[in-house]
């Protein structure tokens, strides 16, 4: 593997590994403290209609995926303020009516569409310049929306309705945090496929969730788990010669199991000392 | 008289095809402390939720007044439900109280040294300044009342809303609870639903009861006339050397039929 090839596209993996870590990071961290996971996996499954129509359009899948899956996550949101109607009712209809369409757009596209798995078990290897440049920018301006307004975000996410009795902008974040979900999910496919981004959006944060129990400390260290995860899998794959997308997740439970069995075993110490002490 | 602050008008309020409140009026001034009351369903929440503009009214009006003049909104400060807040959510006391100074314009800012030093002095207040830095999981639920209190209060506002406050709270905190709102009755409006029917009527200085409509009743002595006039059905517990409830009166024919109530609960 020491050809100059061989270093284009693994290049090309690191990158796409960071940037998707720091974007799952943040938005992760969001993501599980909001306790909105299972919209998450509906706006994720979801997403794999606007690649059907990508295929049949012959248009870049990930870039309709991205509009497909933006528009899901503004239905999700719109419908769930309706108290009428069961919120995790419409994110599973949305979840499986995108998975609908994905299938039957790729079926009717004239010809043999090769990468239907990269899409749903991801390919870190083949992620292209164009590719890298969309996730930079995703990632470069979520971290700026954290950046400037972490407080807020923060404040809104733990108790709306107090927010709204703050301040008339609470459903301009709500939609602003819901866009940017869909769009880090929808670069995170290229990473570990649709089947398995969910984990890399909250694997991470329940290692950092161990060890911290404050917003922007599980925001950081979810960050560098996620880091530790993707680069760790994607050397173990590489050096196993194994799908990449998996291993990245195995990688991360195995830390998780880790995590906890460690945790587990120092309160169990701890509390001996206690004992003895008394 | 105090200065008038909210005059409800024939207000409105429900959910989508359901009303829950028709046509209540309330005028709250400047010192008015008001314990509302009234059976559950009966739209206690619907109100306070109406009033803070969590959900839209569907007719009539809510006018805010500062210094006899019509504003757009007052500042109020909202201790919500209990149950409605997730406790296990990744944040520390100090930025939830600091969280009660959010507006329009102060969403982007970051802490400043005077709303450091109003914080302190609300936890001083509350008797939270040991657990600033801890997260809200570890805090039990008279403290987190406590934390939610001094959220509501932190930026100084003309009026008070209180939902339930001392629901899953000790009565030891209980007792401060009511000694810190009188202290605060002086500079707020204070605005208060209750379950704890015992001892909120020797704290407040009126009673609204809500059953669809809001009837207002000045002064806190609540008797059974005044139920009946209202048509406020509700349960009054007194304290005594052991716990007991009051039943309505009632004839020896109809002892059966309490007893079967009495099964219920």
């Amino acid at each position: 593997m020491g050809n100059i090839f061989a270093y284009d596209f693994l290049t090309n993996a690191i990158m796409a590994s960071i940037l998707v870590s720091i974007a799952c990071g943040i938005i992760g961290t969001y993501i599980v403290s909001k306790r909105i996971v299972f919209i998450a996996g509906g706006i994720t499954h979801a997403s794999f209609g606007g690649i059907g129509i990508g295929f049949f359009m012959a248009w870049n899948p990930l870039l309709t995926a991205l509009g497909f899956s933006v528009i899901v996550a503004w239905i999700i949101q719109y419908l769930s303020k309706k108290s009428q109607i069961r919120e995790d009712s419409v994110i599973a209809t949305m979840w499986s009516l995108g998975m609908a369409l994905g299938i039957l757009f790729i079926y009717l596209t004239p010809g043999y569409t090769p990468n239907l798995m990269s899409y749903l078990f991801g390919s870190l290897l083949t992620v292209s310049n164009a590719d890298l440049w969309l996730m930079l920018g995703i990632t470069f301006a979520l971290f700026l929306f954290f950046v400037f307004f972490m407080r807020a975000i923060i404040f809104i996410t733990f108790d709306q309705d107090f927010a709204f009795t703050k301040t008339k902008h609470v459903n301009l974040f709500n939609y602003l945090l819901i866009t940017f979900t869909a769009l880090v999910i929808v670069i995170s496919i290229r990473v570990v496929g649709i089947i398995l981004v969910l984990s890399l959006l909250t694997i991470p944060q329940n290692i950092a969730n161990i060890y911290f129990t404050d917003f922007r400390q599980i925001m950081i260290s979810s960050v560098a788990i996620s880091l530790l995860g993707t680069i760790g899998g994607l050397a173990i794959s590489f050096a196993l010669n194994v799908p990449s997308g998996a291993t990245i997740i195995i990688t991360l439970v195995v830390l998780f199991i880790l995590a906890k069995l460690s945790d587990s075993l120092i309160t169990l110490i701890s509390k001996k000392k206690q004992l003895k002490l008394n | 008289m105090a200065d008038i602050i909210v005059k409800i008008e024939n207000l409105i309020a429900g959910y989508q095809d359901k009303i829950v409140l028709n046509k209540v009026n309330l005028d709250i001034l400047q010192d008015d402390f008001i314990a509302i009351i009234g059976p559950n369903g009966g739209g206690k929440t619907t109100f306070l939720k109406t009033m803070l503009g969590l959900i839209p009214a569907m007719g009539g009006n809510i006018h805010f007044f500062k210094d006899n003049n019509k504003v757009p909104a007052i500042p109020i400060g909202y201790l919500p439900q209990y149950h409605t807040i997730d406790k296990r959510f990744p944040l520390r006391v100090f930025d939830v109280l600091h969280s009660g100074f959010m507006n329009d314009k102060l969403l982007f800012k970051r802490v400043s040294k005077t709303e450091k030093l109003r914080v302190n002095e609300i936890a001083e207040m509350t008797g939270i300044t040991e657990l600033l830095q801890k997260p809200i999981g570890n805090l039990s639920g008279g403290q987190l009342q406590r934390v939610f209190l001094g959220r509501a209060i932190v930026n100084k506002p003309r009026l008070l809303i209180l939902d339930e406050p001392s629901t899953y709270v000790d009565n030891k905190f209980e007792g401060e609870l009511y000694e810190i709102l009188k202290d605060l009755n002086s500079q707020m409006a204070i605005l208060m639903v209750s379950h704890d029917l015992g001892t909120i009527f020797s704290h407040v200085k009126s009673i609204a009861c809500i059953n669809k409509n809001l009837y207002y009743h000045k002064g806190n002595e609540l008797t059974e006339a005044i139920v009946a006039t209202y048509n406020c059905p509700i349960d009054i517990l007194t304290h005594g050397h052991v716990p007991h409830r009051v039943l309505p009166l009632h004839s020896h024919d109809d002892i059966h039929s309490h007893e079967n109530q009495q099964h219920k609960h």
